[in-house]
């Protein structure tokens, strides 16, 4: 705030008046080719003053000698001209930094620089400022939609969410499929990306296929994003932003508030405040009460009236007052427990040069609050980057290390549930803000129902903290040892650790729940006995590293003969990855508390005498390769490029440890050879290309999930809901081909082993995964490149696929990892930019935009086998998530209602109830297919708005927070067919054939009225009426920046530049009618494969408005 | 120049002798440090661990899963009934309801298999002479017959062999049935031929020893034999029976217990105490069914109070099996102090009862000749007592029998011979057996049970679990042939009453 004040008073305190001896001067831009840089934008630094060039890169602005121009336009850097005495200035010759498609300069792999027109596969490069137009904390969000082919899809809205960052869709039916990530020439693990400030990013190139990727081999079989951060440049300058953020919920599910809670109980209990007793079923009708306790919404209309207290009792304080909530529903009484979150993020760096070197630094302190009170995320850290030249030899050498701790609510101590869940099953007539002071409890929580507790009571008693140090560092020494040759050595090291302690306070409840032996008010029959006193706290930790040492040594020759140009590179590559965990937990019991398996019965646990355990785990693994790598260039326009790399790693069998990747593409830039081309005053720029190239991926690597209180408990109904909170232990593959036996609880007994086989069985000379890729494309620049258009179109055919064939479990086993299948993956990928679209002398309006269309087609599993042809590899409630032959990848399959040849619901014809189809039924692609990203900008004088839409379509979801919604009765559909009805389009069988049901109404049976029956037990049961579509259009980024015009604070030499913006992120989602549940995009399982569904394990969707303030200064 | 191929020569060196030095590294990730290989462990390390297994299948997992083990049978003999503090939901309300779904199967299912894909690897890499692989193959006759029991016709031939098929077909369940006995012969010789070896401190059930291991051998071929009384072919019963005499060991006297060293440590717990000892969920979730209690206490039985504990309110109390009407805690019961005795009380395999009671119906029906049905009947009734832990069991049981002449209880004033064993049979399994009495049930509708559910008002107790849903999703064309629909559930075992 104080920095703030005193930009203030520099404002104010120096705002002068113009001199009068402004003029108007004339002058051309043109690159450092020599080519004139159309529809540049021309600002008299420090006004409001601004002209834009025409299409010839002339203009005329008025200006007074001494000021300076600032010259912008895409696709150059920004340049800076002193306006001379008198005459007209000489031509401004700016530099090319991007998109004029003949002169590009790109990153490729191994951090080589290249001519973009060499080129034969696609790149796409992001800079910082398109990057972090919306100031982003976890710069992987920040790409959604600007860039073709690559799919970001985040867990959910929490604090910090896992992010998945794909190219091209998925190669890999279990394997990873997920892009590396190469930080300064370091691959780092994805998880990474959250921990970087965007700031420091130089530019991003992304090499979305495998031409582009074979270079790294098997890691990067999914293609690599390549993340340079800034070096030192130029004069010492600084510079600060600030960014202020609000986020709050922007979708919720629609809930009812018409009924009243009961759950089908039977009998009544004693209203200790009155005395009076509370019914559960009316003696008199026969009907449903309400049910103070419970977290079903089934009991009589709130404006019913008849409920005999007319109040619910919630709880007693600490002097014996008894607490009652009104008998009415509260609007918003679950919603407003979530909070608008503030976010502020802090980022200076500085960066200087001379001429043998320079450095750049940055620091960042970021913090944020999550939707649910009480979360918080913080990142500390900073960056270093230093170069060096001594003649022959250059020298980089630099690194970061950032701290990044996240304290969240953990779930509850009963059934492990977490906050959302718990929020989504309070009654109607539940105000969770009024009861936020628990200490005001005797039993700490005020006892809103007797299934799922007061969330404040997680919020203030289980929390789940994690602080992750991250280190990156490296060296890069270069030397030149004659003008074609040069080698170079690059290493780099990474280190990750974590420390994560989480806690569930211990609970005991007070005698007006319990009753001394039964008889208290929740505890009708021992019902507070099944949430149960809790023992103790619990308390679990989770320590780990992973560290990643990565060598890189190459030679570089470039070399001309002739019309040829020779660029060959020769090198090899060292990687050493370990990674070590160690789970503690306090709860060692084997399944004495219900659904907590806190530390399974892994082989490494270890048992302590006071009745905790650890298991540790640990993995190394190994890789070596040599690669080469060479470009033939002919005549600077026809560019034949090849390179082969071999690997070899440790985790495979001796006997197919060494496999190989060999690429080969041509390119050719037409434009400068073919004559009409040469002349077009069209087309500026035609190049077009061709790539064949083969990799490969063991497809072993991946994660042992170390859980964190409670959430193996909920794995044990669902193990792949990650909730709240969830260590994933890079595992590397490392021992994945010869499984471990499982011990047997309790085991050994003295010298008595008891072991239980590997439920998977791996097949013997287990290969790596194949891909073999075609890729063609071409680029297009018109008007001078005005009109930027680039197409790629291409088909990758994964074999070997590294599969866990499911096994019927009358074999022993449940999976037998093998090679087998083939995934066929192709897509096409448009990328245009308008620049600009329109324009005056003031403003000016550009438009890009991208689309993709992507498929990944399982052709087969199991060779052909019917049985074996489909794999489900995301367990989930209600259905899987399936690689299915002959379809996309992947497809969701849901248990449905049993329904005739024309798909009406058979009901039986006594009851008038549906059953459920054994079979569990396609309910569609989990994937996109389409993507679309729109990026206009409009910019008049110094202000400028971006806004980024993006849509994505073809694919399905399932919301399967839809069935605990179902089963409480909260949800608003639930508020209708509280009656017995008929079956809306249903059969009942008769003979052979089936005949409509015109009359037989679902009847209650069993002591279970109606609308429990029907939503609770037989709708919530299939999965098939929570898969809807997953379409939606975001406005994602809206942002609005002025650039306060520096002359207006008169003549000081200390601020150079001043920018304001006002940001708005995700502010508007649009999306089918039918889905009104979560926000599509979200994953439950955002670090796997297995997408396609959400889960009340996660947080709503949010908004996110911020308001940031950025200086350079010196 | 001379500088650069010193560069150049650098350059290669360090590259072959950084590549050397890789080579013993790519050889690291033989040996994992977290755990070890089946590959690199023997068939007695998995032995005590695949009883232990049995038990715990046997006992049950947890209350949000009765379908992971027999709750289901032994709610459906009366044993235990939830009591009625929760709203039944989930896999119980399926129990209550008569309607287990294919769901419901999985765990039972998949748990059996492989417990039996651990006795195969027992059976396969055990050292020669040892007696483990001849009592791994009683032990996985007597699983499949509990699959057979459940499901009727199941993969049996094709089964058990990863490398060969994931996808076995299903065989005929009366084809397995014969095949199993054809096993028992095998195990029989195995263990005869067999030697006292370090092996035998694995055997956590009979320690080595040849002859009970012979016995129960014996005994599993009698209750394969017997449940196809009256309902199979009763010559090659007869036939079977009379080689079961002539082999000579006789059957199982003593109780077949697993007792590795159960202890109270937390993690060394009995599994049936883990799961329902005091101050479980369990424990305070399920009480004594009161279909049990009117029955024992209607024959003056004291062993109400052994298999069921003292209510709060000081008696004994139960609910009838899915109740939904109003009954206070403190007066249902939990399990009584027979049947948790303490955390170390061993696993059980089988009763000596239940096989005394078996011979004592195979006499009655003059399928055996040796000894009489009274005395085995006496014996068996005894055995129970002793098993409870009743004071001066024997002269208790004794004295039970003597002091009525209910004709359920006193064998000499019973006018159905065949009755009484059986309802005795189903008195001593109580709780620890379930899955026999439920197969009893199927076979001689014994015991009588007038109202089975009050969750399905009307409705027989089913008479088989349907397949699991994972064998519809993993073996869809095998499990498709068998046409199995939801009414199956009706549909009796081959050998059970129609």
């Amino acid at each position: 705030m104080r920095k703030l004040l005193l930009l203030l008073s520099i404002w104010l305190g120096l705002v002068v008046s113009a001199s009068a001896q402004v003029r108007e001067v004339a002058g051309k831009i043109v690159d450092d080719a020599g080519a004139p840089v159309s529809y540049a934008t021309v600002q008299v630094r420090g006004s409001k003053v601004t002209s834009v060039a025409d299409a010839d890169g002339n203009f005329r602005i008025k200006a007074s000698p001494g000021d300076f121009l600032v010259i912008t336009a895409s696709g150059v850097a920004r340049k800076e001209v002193a306006v001379p005495v008198s005459g007209a200035l000489a031509n401004v010759v700016v530099t090319r930094v991007s998109q004029n498609l003949s002169e590009v300069v790109v990153t490729t792999a191994l951090g080589i620089r290249r001519q973009a027109r060499e080129l034969g596969y696609a790149t796409a490069q992001i800079k910082t400022a398109e990057l972090n137009q919306a100031a982003v904390v976890n710069p992987a969000t920040g790409l959604a939609a600007k860039v073709s082919g690559v799919d970001i899809r985040l867990a959910d809205n929490g604090v910090n969410p896992q992010v998945k960052v794909t190219f091209r869709g998925s190669r890999s039916i279990e394997g990873n499929n997920e892009a590396l990530i190469v930080v300064d020439g370091i691959p780092v693990d994805q998880q990474y990306l959250a921990n970087i400030n965007p700031n420091d990013i130089e530019d991003i190139t992304i090499l979305k296929g495998s031409n582009a990727a074979a270079l790294y081999g098997m890691a990067a079989s999914n293609g690599v994003m390549l993340i340079t951060t800034r070096k030192g440049k130029g004069k010492f300058s600084l510079t600060y932003q600030n960014t202020v953020s609000a986020e709050s919920i922007s979708y919720f599910p629609s809930l009812q508030t018409e009924y009243s809670g009961y759950g089908g109980e039977g009998g009544s209990t004693v209203n200790p405040a009155t005395g009076g007793i509370i019914y559960f079923v009316d003696p008199l009708s026969g009907t449903a009460n309400t049910v103070p306790f419970e977290n079903e919404s089934y009991g009589i209309a709130y404006n019913s009236l008849d409920f005999h207290d007319s109040q619910i009792p919630i709880g007693v304080d600490q002097n014996g007052k008894w607490y009652f909530t009104p008998f009415r529903a509260v609007p918003n009484g679950r919603k407003d427990f979530f909070q608008t979150g503030i976010g502020d993020q802090n980022e200076l760096s500085g960066s200087v040069a001379g001429k043998r070197g320079g450095v750049y630094f940055s620091g960042d302190h970021t913090t944020k609050q999550g939707i649910v009170p009480y979360d918080k995320y913080q990142r500390n850290g900073g960056r270093i980057n230093a170069n060096y030249s001594w003649g022959r030899l250059t020298a980089q050498i630099g690194g970061s290390f950032y701290n990044v701790s996240t304290n969240i609510a953990g779930n509850s101590y009963y059934q492990y549930r977490p906050v959302y869940y718990l929020v989504m099953n309070q009654l109607a007539s539940t105000d969770l803000k009024s009861i936020k002071d628990i200490n005001l409890f005797q039993n700490n929580q005020g006892f809103v129902n007797a299934y799922a507790p007061n969330p404040w009571w997680n919020i203030f008693h289980s929390r789940s903290k994690s602080s992750q140090d991250q280190l990156l560092s490296y060296v890069n020494l270069s030397y030149k040892i004659n003008d074609w040759l040069s080698v170079t050595g690059r290493t780099g090291y990474s280190r990750t650790s974590e420390n994560a302690p989480s806690y569930i306070d211990s609970i005991t409840f007070p005698s007006w729940l319990l009753g001394p032996s039964g008889g208290g008010l929740w505890n009708n029959g021992g019902l507070a006995n099944f949430p149960g006193n809790n023992p103790g706290v619990q308390r679990e930790t989770v320590k780990a590293h992973y560290d990643d040492e990565n060598t890189d040594v190459f030679l570089t020759a470039i070399k001309k003969y002739g019309n040829f140009k020779f660029n060959l590179v020769v090198g090899g590559n060292y990687r050493v990855r370990t990674s070590w965990g160690d789970w503690y937990s306090n709860q060692i019991y084997y399944e004495n508390v219900v659904g907590a398996n806190f530390i399974p019965a892994f082989p490494s646990k270890t048992l302590h005498s006071d009745g905790s355990a650890d298991v540790v785990f640990s993995y190394k693994r190994y890789d070596q390769s040599a690669y080469a790598d060479l470009t033939v260039g002919y005549d600077n326009w026809l560019f034949l490029h090849g390179s082969f790399r071999n690997d070899w790693t440790s985790i495979l069998a001796p006997g197919n440890r060494s496999f190989s990747y060999p690429s080969v593409d041509l390119s050719a830039v037409l434009s400068d050879r073919l004559h009409f081309l040469q002349n077009s005053n069209t087309i500026s720029f035609l190049k077009v290309r061709l790539g064949y190239a083969g990799t490969g991926n063991v497809s072993l690597d991946g994660y042992t999930r170390l859980g964190v209180m409670g959430n193996i408990g909920a794995g044990t109904q669902n193990n792949n809901v990650p909730g709240g909170y969830t260590y994933l232990q890079p595992n590397f593959g490392a021992y994945a081909i010869s499984p471990v036996a499982a011990v047997i609880p309790g085991f050994p007994f003295g010298n008595v082993n008891g072991y239980a086989q590997n439920g998977t069985l791996v097949q013997s000379g287990l290969k790596p995964e194949k891909t073999q890729s075609e890729e063609i494309g071409f680029q297009l620049g018109l008007l001078k490149n005005r009109i930027n258009l680039e197409v790629n179109y291409y088909d990758q055919q994964s074999t070997n696929q590294t599969i866990p064939l499911q096994a019927s479990t009358a074999t022993g086993i449940t999976a037998y990892l093998t090679n087998a299948g083939k995934i066929n993956n192709y897509g096409v990928e448009v990328d245009l930019s308008l620049n600009p679209v329109f324009h005056t002398r003031n403003f000016r309006f550009d438009l890009s935009g991208n689309f993709s269309y992507q498929n990944s087609r399982v052709v087969d599993i199991a060779g052909g086998a019917a049985e074996l042809d489909q794999i489900n590899f995301g367990q989930v409630v209600l259905g899987g998530i399936y690689a299915i032959a002959g379809k996309s990848y992947p497809q969701i399959k849901v248990t449905d209602f049993a329904r005739d040849p024309k798909g009406r619901i058979i009901v039986d014809a006594a009851s008038g109830l549906p059953s459920l189809n054994p079979n569990p039924v396609d309910a569609g692609d989990a994937n996109y297919h389409y993507f679309l990203g729109l990026s206009p900008s409009v910019s008049y004088k110094g202000l400028t708005l971006k806004a980024v839409f993006d849509y994505r379509g073809g694919a399905k979801i399932l919301n399967e927070e839809g069935n605990v919604m179902d089963f409480t009765g909260i949800y608003t559909g639930d508020a209708t067919n509280r009656q017995a009805f008929v079956i809306p389009n249903s059969v009942i069988k008769s003979g052979n054939g089936y005949v409509p049901n015109t009359n037989i109404p679902v009847t209650s049976f069993a002591g279970l009225p109606t609308p429990i029956l029907w939503w609770a037990n037989f709708y919530n049961q299939a999965g098939m009426p929570y898969v809807t579509s997953a379409d939606f259009w975001k406005l994602r980024e809206v942002a609005l920046t002025y650039e306060v015009p520096i002359r207006m604070l008169g003549k000081q030499e200390v601020l150079k530049r001043l920018d304001v913006s006002l940001i708005g992120r995700n502010l508007f989602m649009w999306r089918p009618k039918t889905n009104n549940l979560s926000d599509p995009e979200f994953s439950t399982n955002a670090a796997g494969n297995a997408v396609g569904y959400t889960t009340e394990y996660q947080t709503p969707p949010t908004r996110i408005l911020s308001a940031s303030i950025r200086a350079t200064i010196f | 120049m001379l500088i650069q191929y010193n560069t150049l020569f650098l350059f290669v060196v360090s590259g072959s002798l950084l590549a050397g030095s890789c080579t013993k590294k790519l050889n690291t990730n033989s040996n994992d440090p977290n755990g070890t290989p089946s590959s690199q462990l023997k068939g007695k390390d998995f032995f005590a661990g695949a009883l232990v297994e049995d038990v715990n299948n046997k006992a049950g997992v947890n209350l949000y899963n009765a379908a992971d083990n027999y709750d289901y049978a032994n709610e459906w003999m009366q044993y235990f009934s939830r009591n009625n503090g929760w709203a039944s939901s989930g896999s119980q309300q399926e129990v209550e309801d008569f309607q287990p779904n294919n769901n419901f199967s999985d765990g039972i299912w998949g748990s059996l298999y492989h417990n039996i894909y651990d006795f195969n690897f027992v059976i396969g890499n055990s050292s020669s002479g040892s007696i483990l692989p001849g009592a791994a193959r009683v032990m996985r006759v007597m699983l499949f017959q509990d699959l057979v029991d459940q499901f009727g016709n199941i993969p049996y031939s094709q089964a058990e062999q990863p490398l060969l098929t994931l996808t076995p077909a299903y065989d005929d369940a009366g084809t397995i049935y014969k095949d199993l006995i054809l096993q028992l012969d095998t195990a029989l010789t195995e263990i005869a031929a067999s030697q006292p070896s370090g092996d035998d401190s694995a055997d956590v059930m009979f320690g080595g020893n040849k002859t009970l291991w012979q016995q129960f051998a014996n005994t599993v071929k009698l209750r394969i034999l017997l449940r196809q009384v009256p309902n199979g072919d009763q010559t090659y019963v007869a036939a079977e029976i009379a080689k079961i005499e002539q082999q000579g060991s006789g059957f199982l006297t003593v109780d077949a217990l697993v007792q590795p060293g159960f202890s109270s440590l937390p993690t060394k717990q009995n599994p049936f105490w883990n799961d329902y000892g005091p101050g479980s969920q369990n424990n305070n979730s399920f009480c004594a069914s009161q279909v049990m209690i009117d029955f024992l206490d209607s024959t003056g039985d004291p062993r109400v109070g052994y298999y069921y504990a003292k209510s709060g309110a000081g008696g004994i109390g139960g609910e009838p099996l899915g109740n939904n009407t109003f009954n206070v805690a403190s007066n249902t019961s939990s399990f009584g102090p027979a049947l948790l005795k303490s955390p170390a009380q061993p696993g059980v395999i089988m009763l000596a009862a239940t096989s005394l009671f078996m011979q004592a119906e195979a006499v009655q029906r003059g399928l055996l000749s040796a000894g009489s049905a009274a005395a085995l009947y006496q014996q068996g009734v005894e055995a129970s007592f002793n098993f409870l832990g009743v004071t001066n069991a024997v002269a208790a049981a004794d004295g039970y029998m003597a002091g009525t002449t209910n004709g359920l209880v006193n064998f000499a004033s019973s006018a159905n011979k065949l009755q009484t064993i059986l309802y005795q049979k189903w008195i001593a399994e109580c709780v620890t057996d379930g899955l026999e009495a439920y197969c009893d049930y199927r076979r001689t509708g014994y015991p009588f049970i007038a109202q089975p559910s009050q969750g399905a008002p009307g409705a027989p107790i089913p008479q088989r679990l349907l397949y699991p849903e994972t064998e519809y999703t993993q073996n869809p064309t095998n499990v498709n042939a068998q046409n199995q629909t939801s009414a199956d559930i009706y549909t009796p075992i081959f050998w059970a009453q129609p």
